[in-house]
């Protein structure tokens, strides 16, 4: 009995390593399965790995990437083909250029017709598309007039109409129900519109439609690659034009595209881009941000030929738009009207020589302009930017400082560090950080000073943040102007309560969101002389956070409280927690509330958050003065970049964060963040004034009244008082990120009424004690 | 081979280990080389270079002589860390030593449990991973402890937290130490003990004056083996309640961790080097009282 | 009768025991039977943090075998890393063999300079916690160019010391008698080891190597420093990352990682209470 039970226990076993063995193969590309947990390899960028396998000989032939002039006139793109051996692009207003030397020189060959130029321009088009033989197809949203003659934003229809060459205006019946949001020509003169449901077939002379197919899945976008529609949307379909029916699926390509697909792309540009070469057969080119990939059609392979990371593909500024083969090389259309060459130069090596390592825990759009940008300028640096917690890997923030720190101890540490989140005095004791003061007095740029003072430590500064904000509250002039003091806060809240007894108070809803934007205010006296927590300190802030808060919440009724739910934007099914100013002001705006707290990020532009909050304060007849708190006029800063000490690249690096934080970056790109630096301030006052645009803002309150703002130019009185809370700022809150975490995790417990004060102030003092006393 | 008179009373006859004393020692070198060039540079060769970490700073390596280890010893955090971890060995090595000997003599009286010692084993086999999953449904605030009691107390965020984590060190090691302690059990020859209660002793007495000093070399590996896997739990403590859990389980592998973590080699190695000091003196002192076969 | 009865009450309590210590285990598999629909209903309180127990049933509303189906069929990570494990428990169990039985044998059978300092320093060696070596560790590996390979988690575990710590007990319970026979007979030292040791000790040695397996097996420390590449990951590592949203899926993988060790165990069973018993844990 025992040898058999041993015999059959031992077939069991070799069974399971058998079964192991001819599992289902991991797919190589990165496409795998089901799991998201240990499923990804190493990023290509993480150098650890990278140092090591690298001996042997280098491999040569890089893609060169070159920039193609265009005409002045031309802002924006939107198609670029071939015709022949000749280049053609149609320009955002619709007009077709033609280059006959290869990109050298361009040709304005034909303008649309007046009514397609007016909707372009304008904005209002759904979708627009100019074949060959000079017809095209345009889809937009009409604004009727009223009796004024004003333009009336609630009465409107939307039209398709198909032009001809000859200029005649065909309207497309049947459409008016369907809301067709792509189009795209073939060579055979018919046109292929796209909407939630179906493609239909324009007949290109005289306005015919049948619907070529039903969907399933909506559709995002058309393409024509030779006989195939791809009709591209939250998945991948191929209908076969010559055999006119659905054609096969590709599952090499659905799984490599798949992380592109459903992706948002800004107007006027796509997530990605596939393109059948003219002169290989099958050959399918596709664009994305990870580069330019080479696949035959219903083939096994995808191959990537030019590396997104090394070039505008990679930059997330740049919408992909159109791209066409000529000759050898490549062609990639940009938003914003950019076009790139891609030439192959057998003598460049396939990688650049030197890496550097941009390290940061979350990733960040900003700091992804820098390296994009700066990697541009520098073609012999290949720069990755990690940030471990932004992944879906379930990497905890303790794991990825493990391997920071590993990194680090054995001389293999980022080049340039994100110091979000981290604590700063820790590294700049241990002598890891390279001092910024020569490179940032070497800019000759200004700087906000109280930002730089408070990253000095003996004489040397070691970090810089890219952006700051500051804390301010918002309300009627005469009751804020003397609250300093948290009490003055509280007292005020309690005051407009009593007044008062029903609705928001502030713009805030949840307890996370009302500690977030009181801590920052407070949150640099928390921490004592010896680096051990203030307990007095905190549990004042508490205490006094609590009363603002119940305040708050006393007298909001049920239809505001749903009112508040609905506005709310959904991150992982938990509300989002918006701390910045502008959206807490609409907050109160929409509830009509008397006061307003939030972080300005002082970035001035039409549609930057300090322009529109000018004009909405002025609306609501409402002050700002820096938050009251208990460390008043503390700043926060985001994206603080250091230098490490020990890096190969030292001095790329140095440049690096210089140019982060220089005049000229910051005017290339929107900056999301406030500015440190004086000299971009002016400059963005500068090109407002200048540029003089204006926008039209709507919004409605809790009661359903619409409002619209222009917002234009923002006043100088504006601006003064911008430029006032800047100066005002003292420095940036030292409190160390841990301290603070806990602080607000308890706090909210504590706002909640799950605890009280004395509770949390305990709880934070038992998550804290130990990590300050180690 | 001479034994002596008090030998030949109540202990097994220790001829087994005479004879091989006379081995010259050259020959031996042969087999013990490709583990000691291996050792040598894998473990000992980085041990030497914590120790020599231990003298200076964390990553400038500046010689500092002592002062790290001043530091060390008068932090807090090394203070509670260590002063935890020892009253955590001093819990669970009794316990779980003392219980499972109990149980191995209950088999030994009623020889048809041994087909039921399976059943202890099991808990062995479970990764670290899955114990901690069972913990949180056992433990956490919506678990089944608290659906039993009707509260709602985070178990592993208050002191209990050192009940469970020597409650499950015991509940995973009891079955093999049984096991370990059985064998030790078998090896005593019946003779022994029979002869003893020819003599008129009584059970209690046959115990303690026979079993137990026979027991020595079992009890040495034993305590060993169990010390290593006392060191393991940090594993379950760390997946449960990460680098800083609560105060009774912060072990002296959490501070390492995050003095690792904070940059602060120094301070580690430092910690490091007191801590091989203490394992050393420990060693040697069960080696001392127990282990005869090591003479 | 009356002398029977607590006997009979002491068996009792023993079984008890022994399956009151096998409740999570059984647990577990009950857990794994369960779909993730039941899962999420009943841990509903523990994932949104409310006051709602999680609820228990032994046997799940809806028995299914989807977690296994996904375990076995749909998660080629799953099989890469349990091959992964598998390999590089199987490479360490046989260099272990390989190093350290020969380096007991030394240690038991021989006398020289320093041996008992060297054995001592074994012992120590083998206690100290991986975080006290790691980054020390990592720095020779790193020059070895180990790093992000299997041998760097292969190697430092072949040789560890704990291997031949334990093995050494059995080699040190061989009578003298056998050995000065072989002698007599004219063996050498490599006969003597493989004619006499070997036999004698084999119990001891698979004593060991099981618990060299279960060690390599569960082993978590050494994957995640020394390799940054998650394809190369071991099995112990999968585990951690399967979070409570998924307990049904957990459970069905922890139930697979345990019967692999329990498969190990219950072939060698047998052989393992032999080796216990010639392994010399006498005095």
């Amino acid at each position: 009995m025992k040898k058999r039970m041993k015999r059959i226990l031992a077939l069991g076993l070799t069974a399971m390593l058998l079964l192991a063995g001819c599992g289902p193969s991991g797919s190589e590309n990165g496409g795998g399965g089901q799991d998201s947990a240990a499923g990804n390899t190493g990023t290509p960028g993480s150098a650890v790995g990278n140092e090591e396998g690298q001996g042997g000989q280098e491999v040569m032939g890089r893609y060169m990437e070159s920039p193609i002039e265009l005409p002045e006139e031309i802002e924006g793109l939107r198609d670029l083909r071939l015709a022949g051996e000749e280049a053609e692009l149609i320009a955002w207003d619709g007009s077709l250029y033609r280059s006959q030397d290869q990109g050298q020189s361009w040709q304005l060959e034909s303008q649309p017709p007046e009514e397609v130029q007016q909707a372009l321009n304008m904005g209002v088009d759904s979708y627009y598309c100019q074949n060959r033989s000079g017809s095209s197809v345009l889809g937009y949203t009409q604004f009727h007039k009223d009796e004024e003659g004003n333009t009336d934003f609630e009465n409107s229809s939307r039209l398709n109409l198909l032009f001809l060459a000859d200029g005649s205006r065909i309207p497309l019946e049947g459409l008016e129900q369907e809301y067709i949001n792509t189009a795209v020509w073939d060579e055979n003169g018919y046109f292929y519109l796209g909407s939630s449901d179906r493609v239909y077939r324009v007949n290109g002379q005289d306005g015919s439609m049948e619907v070529l197919t039903e969907l399933s899945t909506r559709c995002d976008y058309l393409t024509v690659c030779g006989q195939y529609l791809m009709i591209q949307g939250e998945d991948l379909q191929i209908y076969d034009l010559a055999e006119n029916k659905m054609g096969e699926e590709d599952p090499v390509l659905d799984e490599f595209i798949k992380p592109w697909l459903g992706q948002y792309a800004d107007v006027g540009s796509r997530a990605y881009l596939m393109y059948l070469s003219p002169q290989e057969e099958k050959s399918l080119y596709l664009v994305t941000d990870k580069g330019l990939y080479r696949h035959t059609l219903y083939g096994s392979t995808v191959e990537q030929l030019i590396d997104g990371s090394l070039c505008s593909m990679g930059n997330s500024m740049l919408g992909l738009v159109g791209v066409l083969q000529m000759g050898d090389a490549f062609w990639v259309a940009f938003s914003g009207g950019h076009l790139k060459q891609y030439i192959y130069d057998p003598t460049a090596s396939a990688l650049p020589e030197n890496l550097m390592r941009v390290w940061g825990l979350y990733a960040d759009e900003d700091v992804e302009r820098v390296v994009s940008a700066f990697a541009q300028s520098h073609p012999d640096l290949y720069i990755t930017y990690e940030h471990p917690l932004s992944e879906d890997t379930g990497m905890t923030k303790e794991d990825a400082l493990k391997v920071l720190s590993t990194e680090l101890a054995t001389g293999n540490g980022p080049d340039v560090l994100l110091l979000d989140g981290l604590s700063y005095d820790t590294y700049v004791e241990k002598g890891v950080l390279a001092d910024l003061t020569a490179t940032l007095e070497g800019t000759g740029e200004r700087y906000v000073d109280a930002v730089r003072t408070s990253y000095q430590r003996d004489g040397g500064q070691y970090a810089m943040p890219m952006a700051m904000s500051l804390p301010v509250l918002m309300g009627a002039r005469d009751q804020i102007q003397n609250a300093a003091s948290l009490a003055d806060l509280a007292d005020l809240a309690e005051a407009a309560r009593a007044s008062r007894p029903q609705g928001f108070l502030f713009g805030f809803s949840g307890a996370r969101e009302a500690l977030e934007l009181l801590a920052i205010g407070s949150s640099d006296s928390w921490m004592n002389e010896n680096g051990g927590i203030n307990k007095e300190a905190v549990q004042e802030f508490l205490t006094l956070a609590r009363r603002i808060y119940d305040a708050q919440i006393s007298g909001i009724t049920a239809r505001e409280a749903e009112a508040m739910e609905e506005r709310q934007m959904l991150v992982d099914g938990r509300p989002a927690i918006r701390t910045d100013a502008g959206y807490q002001l609409g907050n109160a705006m929409f509830f009509g509330s008397p006061y307003a707290m939030g972080l300005v990020n002082n970035s001035l532009s039409v549609v930057g958050s300090y322009s529109i909050m000018a004009v909405e304060l002025e609306l609501l007849d409402m002050a700002l003065v820096p938050m009251p708190g208990q460390s008043r006029n503390m700043g926060k800063a985001s994206n603080i970049l250091a230098v490490n000490e020990a890096s190969k690249v030292k001095e790329q690096a140095l440049e690096l964060v210089a140019y982060a934080l220089s005049t000229r970056f910051c005017q290339e790109n929107y900056l999301l963040g406030g500015t440190v630096n004086w000299d971009v301030l002016e400059a963005q006052v500068r090109k407002e004034q200048e540029e003089e645009m204006e926008s039209c803002i709507g919004f409605e309150d809790i009661n359903g009244k619409e409002y619209f703002i222009n917002v234009g130019v923002p006043s100088q009185e504006d601006i003064d008082t911008l430029r006032q809370l800047m100066e005002s700022c003292q420095g940036i809150s030292k409190c160390d990120s841990r301290v603070y975490e806990a602080v607000v995790e308890e706090g909210q417990r504590a706002l909640n009424g799950e605890l009280t004060v004395e509770e949390a102030v305990k709880e934070i003092e038992k998550k804290v004690t130990l990590y300050l006393a180690e | 081979m001479g034994l002596k008179d008090k030998d030949r009373v109540g202990k097994i006859n220790k001829s087994t280990g005479i004879g091989r004393r006379k081995r010259g020692g050259s020959r031996g070198l042969w087999f013990l080389a490709p583990s000691l060039l291996g050792v040598g540079y894998l473990v000992l060769l980085p041990t030497g270079d914590v120790l020599r970490r231990s003298f200076t700073t964390a990553l400038s390596g500046q010689w500092v002589g002592m002062a790290n280890y001043g530091n060390v010893l008068t932090n807090p955090a090394f203070r509670l860390a260590a002063g935890n971890t020892l009253v955590f060995l001093g819990i669970c090595l009794p316990l779980l030593l003392a219980l499972s000997l109990l149980l191995a003599l209950v088999v030994c009286r009623i020889p048809r449990l041994e087909r039921f010692k399976a059943l202890y084993l099991l808990p062995m086999a479970v990764p670290a991973a899955t114990v901690v999953l069972v913990w949180r449904l056992l433990f956490s605030k919506q678990g089944f402890l608290n659906a039993w009691m009707g509260t709602h107390v985070d178990f592993m965020g208050e002191r209990t937290a050192l009940l469970i984590l020597v409650g499950s060190y015991v509940w995973k090691n009891l079955g093999y130490t049984m096991v370990l302690w059985l064998a030790g059990l078998k090896a005593i020859p019946a003779q022994l003990t029979e002869a003893a209660r020819v003599d008129g002793a009584g059970r209690v007495r046959c115990f303690f004056r026979i079993t137990l000093p026979n027991l020595k070399g079992s009890a040495y590996t034993i305590t060993v083996l169990s010390m290593l896997n006392a060191f393991k739990s940090f594993r379950e403590a760390y997946l449960v309640s990460g680098a800083y859990p609560q105060q009774d389980i912060y072990l002296l592998q959490h501070l390492f961790q995050n003095w690792y973590t904070k940059l602060d080699m120094d301070k580690l190695a430092a910690g490091a080097i007191l801590l091989a000091l203490a394992l050393g003196t420990l060693s040697l002192l069960l080696q001392r009282l127990w282990d005869r076969a090591g003479d | 009768m009356k002398k029977k009865l607590p006997k009979y009450l002491l068996g009792v309590v023993f079984i008890g025991l022994g399956a009151i210590i096998c409740l999570p285990v059984l647990l577990l598999a009950s857990g794994s039977l369960a779909d993730s629909l039941e899962w999420r209903q009943r841990a509903g309180g523990y994932l949104q943090d409310t006051r709602e127990y999680i609820a228990w049933r032994w046997i799940p509303v809806y028995p299914t075998l989807e977690h296994y189906k996904r375990l076995l069929f749909f998660s080629p990570a799953f099989f890469r890393l349990f091959w992964n494990s598998l390999g590089m428990t199987g490479s360490i169990l046989l260099g272990q063999l390989a190093v350290a039985v020969p380096a007991a044998w030394a240690f038991a059978v021989y006398r020289f300079r320093g041996r008992n300092v060297l054995f001592s320093l074994y012992v120590i060696l083998m206690l100290l916690p991986f975080q006290v070596t790691m980054l020390s560790k990592y720095l020779v590996l790193r020059d070895a160019g180990l790093i992000n390979t299997w041998w760097a988690v292969v190697l430092p575990a072949i040789f560890s010391t704990f291997p031949v710590f334990l093995i050494y007990r059995s080699f040190a319970g061989i009578p003298a008698e056998l050995l000065e026979a072989a002698r007599v007979d004219g063996a050498g030292e490599w006969q003597s080891f493989i004619r006499v040791g070997l036999p004698a000790a084999q119990g001891g040695i698979l004593a060991a190597m099981i618990l060299s397996f279960l060690e390599s097996w569960n082993m978590m420390e050494e994957p995640l420093t020394f390799m940054q590449d998650k394809s190369l990951w071991p099995l112990s590592l999968y585990l951690p990352e399967i979070a409570m949203d998924q307990a049904g899926y957990a459970c069905g993988a922890s139930v697979i990682t345990l019967t692999v060790s329990l498969f190990v165990f219950a072939i060698f069973h047998d052989a393992l209470e032999q080796g216990i018993i010639t392994s010399g844990l006498k005095a």
